[in-house]
């Protein structure tokens, strides 16, 4: 294996390649942002890494950073924070579920309405 | 990595690499958990009885409020999630296995006292329902050699397999989908004991193809794919797990074995990468491979689409339409049982069998309905299985 080989590996897939919005360019953007929000959950990780080696009295180290194994409560605690950020960041994405849930009824309660007032 | 037995073919994940499967498990649970419940909702209280106002009859299927829920901001972003989580997980794990390829390839070359054996055909045909896209979004499939003895694609699928199935089908030796076969054998099929001869079709890198082995150890046991990088890791890994297995590259729908040759003929979520034509041919081989008596089975994801609910099949439909397995929608309408008697089959049956070991408490063995409300029966896979 040589470095001209790992570079030809395919890194996007043969097949359907949608855009789900309006715009393509949305779509780029939001595969832009889940990547960032990965990257900002890895970069929380090792700044957690860092600190509870800190507390350990070990020196950070890129070979200590790799040495160090999470027990359950240090999972636990970064699970509890990943879900977090994911929610807020996910927020503004579930106001628009919200939204038209609520224009639903409405529209319906309004539809109903009308129908009353007809019939009376 | 994720949990479970690791092996020692498996890739190996750094700091980084391990932070980022932790936060595509939980993006991945959290779209399970906190999106899709809010993208049902909007079929339900949005979309349906808009369509009902519009067509003057119930939304009965997912076709009826596509175009409808594709118009839907929220939808739209439950779409692209799902589309991203999956190529962002094969993008890391691609970095992870190039990282150590040399290392892996290495490990392929250094597989000693061989127990089982490999045999590949470089002039075996890709068939198209394979190479005309790659299946699930994995860039290059499973057969695409970029240098001499190249293992990648086995390396890559086998690194993100557990990730993939969010740690649910049996760690990272991803071996539930085996285990669950021979639960379904020792059920529907108690007379038939143990196997001399055992053929999976469709084996990838052997997950399931390794627990045959353990479950029946005076078996021999033969594994069959098209892919040859997926075929030389198989190799590797079970060599090093202590496994006799026999690979070789081979088209399912028509091999080189001799009549009669098999015991039991079985495949793990094979059939749904091929098509309908290819499934009869398979199921008619499986007939010609087995001895009078001896059990074809092959386990199938639980998606049958009579049994679902709107939202249920559109979920199922961004499979085949996003995925790039379209055949599961094809599949998850045919009557499998038909095909297996129209191949000469009897004792023919097709059902749900609960997952071993299950995530679902209290719930094992065979079924033949679907999940309450035309909920999908996560925790079950679909299952046909016959007698010749």
């Amino acid at each position: 294996m040589n470095d001209q080989t790992r570079t030809t590996a395919p890194r996007i897939s043969k097949g359907a390649q949608p855009s789900f919005f309006e715009q393509p360019a949305t779509e780029a953007l939001y595969g832009m942002f889940v990547v960032m929000l990965e990257e900002l959950c890895v970069l929380r990780d090792r700044l957690d890494t860092y600190e509870r080696l800190g507390e350990q009295g070990i020196a950070v180290t890129s070979a200590a950073v790799e040495a160090y194994e999470p027990d359950d409560s240090v999972e636990q605690a970064r699970e509890q924070l990943r879900h977090g950020t994911i929610n807020r960041a996910m927020r503004p994405v579930k106001a628009l579920q919200e939204a038209a849930v609520k224009r639903a009824q409405s529209q319906y309660e309004q539809a109903a309405r009308s129908i009353a007032e007809q019939e009376i | 990595m994720t949990g479970g037995r690791e092996h020692p073919m498996l890739p190996a994940t750094n700091h980084d690499e391990y932070a980022q499967t932790r936060f595509l498990l939980t993006f991945k649970n959290y779209i399970q958990n906190e999106l899709d419940p809010l993208d049902k909702e909007l079929v339900e209280k949005v979309v349906k009885p808009a369509y009902e106002q519009q067509a003057g009859r119930p939304a009965q299927a997912s076709k009826d409020v596509r175009k409808l829920m594709e118009a839907e901001p929220f939808h739209q972003f439950w779409l692209s999630s799902l589309r991203h989580q999956q190529d962002l997980m094969w993008d890391n794990v691609a970095d992870s296995v190039d990282r150590q390829l040399d290392e892996l390839q290495e490990k392929f070359h250094r597989t000693e006292t061989p127990l089982g054996n490999l045999r590949l055909n470089p002039d075996m045909e890709i068939p198209s329902y394979i190479s005309a896209f790659d299946n699930h979004r994995m860039p290059g499939s499973y057969y695409t050699e970029l240098a001499d003895d190249d293992l990648r694609a086995g390396a890559l699928f086998d690194g993100a397999a557990a990730l993939y199935h969010v740690n649910r089908n049996g760690g990272t030796m991803n071996d539930a989908r085996g285990w669950t076969m021979i639960d379904h054998i020792e059920t529907r099929f108690p007379d038939l004991g143990a196997p001399r001869r055992v053929l999976d079709m469709g084996c990838c890198v052997g997950q399931s193809t390794l627990t045959y082995c353990e479950k029946w150890p005076d078996a021999e046991v033969y594994g069959i794919d098209i892919g040859a990088p997926l075929l030389r890791y198989a190799h590797a890994r079970s060599e090093r797990l202590g496994r006799a297995v026999h690979y070789s590259q081979q088209n399912a729908e028509t091999t080189d074995f001799d009549d009669g040759f098999f015991d039991l003929v079985v495949s793990t979520a094979a059939i749904h990468e091929t098509n309908r034509p290819a499934t009869q041919r398979i199921f008619d081989e499986c007939h010609r491979l087995l001895r009078p008596g001896g059990v074809m089975a092959h386990l199938e994801v639980p998606v049958r689409y009579a049994d679902l609910g709107v939202w249920e099949q559109i979920r199922a439909d961004w499979e085949s339409q996003v995925n790039n397995e379209p055949y599961i929608a094809g599949m998850a309408r045919l009557d499998l049982a038909a095909m297996a008697e129209k191949s000469g089959f009897r004792d023919v049956a097709a059902g749900y069998h609960w997952q071993v070991p299950g995530f679902i408490p209290g719930r094992s063995g065979f079924e033949t309905e679907g999940g309450p409300n035309g909920t999908l029966k996560i925790g079950s896979w679909y299952m046909v299985s016959a007698v010749r």
